[in-house]
């Protein structure tokens, strides 16, 4: 009897030293967190994926933190040849046998893209010979500690040709309402796809007198956040002008010209027009 | 005493500031004297380019083999965006030049499609005709440049001066300059070209779809109803305005502000049918808290929700703390490239603060054609590079430059690093399109 129970209380400390093991997956798997990554994603996870993926040689890419089709083949590469389905995107199970089959030194990757020093994480090769030195300039402008933002950017559009369109926006359209802001961003792209105006972003913004803001320098204060989502917005696609090519402010508007263009909708104070 | 020290300063004080006036006036001087040369500069190189073209268009004229004229064609096309390029340095923006550029925009179109599209190795008839009468017409818009240049040079005129006239109040009818341009504008709208439907392809026309929508014609209330409905919003003051001739298209703004949190949503609303064309809503989004995957979920079932059948996701990207996503239809198992549905989700609690479908309002009936390709995928490899590594083939309808709505094999390929996507039409094994991926 008493062996007997004594073999009942062991089956069940080792059941449920089981049942812990299938409910809490390895230590190393909690790295990532829950989500599924896919491609275009961002962030933590993707800086880990990549950095994982690259310890065991399948991504030979910039440990950047954007989900692109280098990642995307990389990670479809591995599951490919782990028996994994191929799906290209980073759930459970892909991320369970990726985290086991590879490390994740976290402080090197982060401090290194921090100091925005170009650097590689191959495993078998020691870090020190990873590491190269940092750019010129973009260390000094990230400050330590503060997370740098991925450069996430748009099919076609250099990080310039962004600020620089924020810049425009900033100086022509604060304090109007915010479709207003994106309405001048899309008139500015709406002019680079014509075939009227010049066909590209500094082009267009820096046409003589075609901005107020340009001739009065003030394109040059530095533009909010509100101005940058706005010109995402109109890169993205979202146009509130209706394909304007022009607009005015009513109570300023000097040439006479402007108000015999087909107008299309006021937004705020501008009047966009065709 | 003290008199005479008074006056001693103030003399000495008079001839400074005398002295300092006399730098900044220099100063002003140089700059506008350097404002005045870039100007100057772009507007003889715009003659001398416009030049340039009409004697290359003449000598295209002497043959009819592609292979003889593609090199001035060419030519002629390099000029049209240098030509451009100059008149975008001048400062004619508020100024009836627009038909000029169009021209010289339409000319570079022509000459790239007459040299390098051209496949049958010969001219056709309408092309040569078109080219003859490009050549008179582009001696024309020289001669008239030439005759502001000349007024310019003879009387000393200055580009300042139309820019200040410009930005003035006055009427800038007479200076010579601007009566000048507005004269070679004038003539370029006059002149009849034929252009074909390549070249002169405007968005335009197919705004035109949207007033041609199923339903009934709905007025301003059903247009804040509908837009209401769409987004389950009970309340919000709301406002509504009816879009002007220059949108292309019969539609209503409507803009909503939801009460408490003050933030807007505007849409636009076809006022034939009463369908939603686009809505975007803005509000501060602090931290990403769903992935990009569970975005994509939500926006699919905000999709099905509203009746948007036979839909793929073909594009994410995560923006800060937005998805934004792009959804394209399908027709059994081929992708409709020119029908999508574009979306924006917060990374916060998922909500939908983008929608737009206007692509798929105006294109959604490509759906209804039968596509069936007649060379397979293997037959449609065969011209791609050997470097390519083929990933992913996949049929589906591209709308290539002529504006027509082809049937591609749609190849995914890497070469080291980088990934390409090539359309090849599924009919002709012609290549409709390369694209370099990024990252």
């Amino acid at each position: 009897m008493k062996r007997k129970r004594h073999l009942y209380v062991s089956l069940m400390v080792s059941l449920s030293f089981a049942l812990t093991i299938i409910i809490a997956p390895p230590q190393s798997a909690n790295a990532f967190t829950s989500q599924v990554i896919q491609r275009g994603a961002t962030g933590d996870d993707v800086i880990e994926l990549q950095a994982r993926l690259q310890y065991i040689g399948y991504y030979k890419g910039k440990i950047d933190g954007v989900f692109g089709w280098g990642t995307y083949w990389a990670l479809r590469n591995f599951q490919q040849a782990y028996g994994l389905k191929v799906d290209g995107l980073a759930g459970w199970g892909t991320k369970l046998k990726l985290a086991s089959a590879s490390q994740y030194n976290e402080s090197y990757v982060k401090q290194n893209i921090q100091q925005g020093k170009s650097f590689t994480y191959y495993g078998g090769v020691p870090l020190s010979q990873q590491s190269g030195s940092a750019k010129s300039g973009s260390s000094a402008k990230s400050t330590v500690g503060k997370q740098q933002a991925p450069d996430h950017l748009p099919e076609g559009y250099s990080a310039n040709d962004i600020k620089l369109l924020a810049n425009a926006v900033y100086g022509e359209s604060r304090g109007e309402p915010y479709t207003g802001q994106v309405a001048v961003a899309a008139v500015i792209l709406n002019r680079i796809d014509s075939s009227l105006f010049p066909d590209n972003v500094s082009g267009v913004i820096f046409q003589p007198g075609a901005f107020t803001a340009v001739a009065d320098g003030q394109i040059w204060l530095t533009p909010n956040k509100t101005a940058e989502q706005a010109v995402m917005d109109a890169i993205n696609g979202w146009d509130p002008s209706h394909g304007a090519l022009y607009y005015f402010n009513p109570a300023t508007a000097t040439s006479s010209w402007i108000w015999g263009r087909p107008q299309i909708l006021k937004i705020g104070k501008h009047i966009f027009c065709k | 005493m003290v008199k005479n020290i008074i006056i001693g300063i103030l003399v000495v004080g008079i001839v400074g500031i005398g002295y300092w006036g006399y730098l900044e006036h220099k100063d002003k001087n140089v700059i506008s004297t350097n404002a005045e040369n870039n100007y100057q500069q772009a507007y003889h190189n715009l003659t001398y380019y416009v030049d340039t073209i009409h004697d290359h268009l003449g000598t295209t004229l002497g043959t009819r083999s592609t292979k003889l004229a593609a090199p001035e064609l060419t030519e002629v096309w390099r000029l049209a965006s240098l030509a451009r390029g100059e008149i975008g340095q001048l400062p004619v923006t508020l100024l009836p030049f627009n038909n000029t550029n169009d021209f010289l925009s339409n000319l570079g179109k022509f000459s790239f499609q007459a040299a390098i599209k051209n496949d049958n190795g010969q001219l056709t008839d309408e092309q040569y005709q078109q080219l003859s009468s490009l050549y008179k017409q582009s001696g024309k818009v020289e001669g008239d440049l030439r005759q502001v240049q000349k007024v310019i040079m003879d009387n000393h005129l200055k580009w300042m001066d139309v820019e200040v006239a410009l930005a003035s109040n006055k009427q800038p009818n007479d200076n010579q300059v601007i009566d000048g341009l507005k004269t070679v504008n004038k003539k370029v709208e006059g002149f009849q070209n034929e252009w074909g439907p390549a070249v002169t392809r405007s968005n335009l026309d197919e705004l035109d779809q949207l007033n041609h929508l199923s339903g009934p014609t709905i007025s301003k209330k059903q247009a804040v109803q509908a837009v209401k409905n769409f987004l389950n919003i009970k309340k919000g003051s709301f406002d509504v305005q009816q879009l002007g001739k220059g949108a292309g298209y019969s539609a209503y703004t409507v803009t909503i502000t939801e009460p408490k949190t003050n933030n807007v949503v505007v849409a636009s609303v076809s006022k034939k049918g009463g369908h939603i064309v686009s809505i975007i809503k803005h509000r501060k989004i602090n931290m990403t808290k769903i992935s990009l995957n569970k975005a994509v979920s939500k926006a699919s079932q905000f999709l099905k929700k509203h009746g948007f059948d036979h839909l793929e996701v073909v594009k994410t990207d995560q923006y800060n703390h937005e998805g934004v996503m792009t959804f394209a239809q399908t027709s059994g198992k081929i992708r409709l490239y020119p029908s999508t549905i574009r979306m924006k989700v917060a990374l916060d609690n998922g909500e939908v603060l983008g929608f737009d479908d206007s692509e798929y309002l105006i294109h959604k009936n490509i759906a209804l054609k039968h596509y069936t390709p007649s060379l397979t995928a293997e037959q449609a490899k065969q011209g791609l590079s050997k470097d390519l590594s083929i990933q992913e083939t996949e049929l589906a309808v591209y709308e290539n430059e002529l504006g027509k709505n082809v049937l591609c094999y749609s190849f995914l390929g890497t070469r080291n690093q980088d990934t390409y996507r090539i359309f090849i039409n599924a009919n002709t094994g012609q290549q409709e399109k390369v694209e370099l991926l990024t990252a």
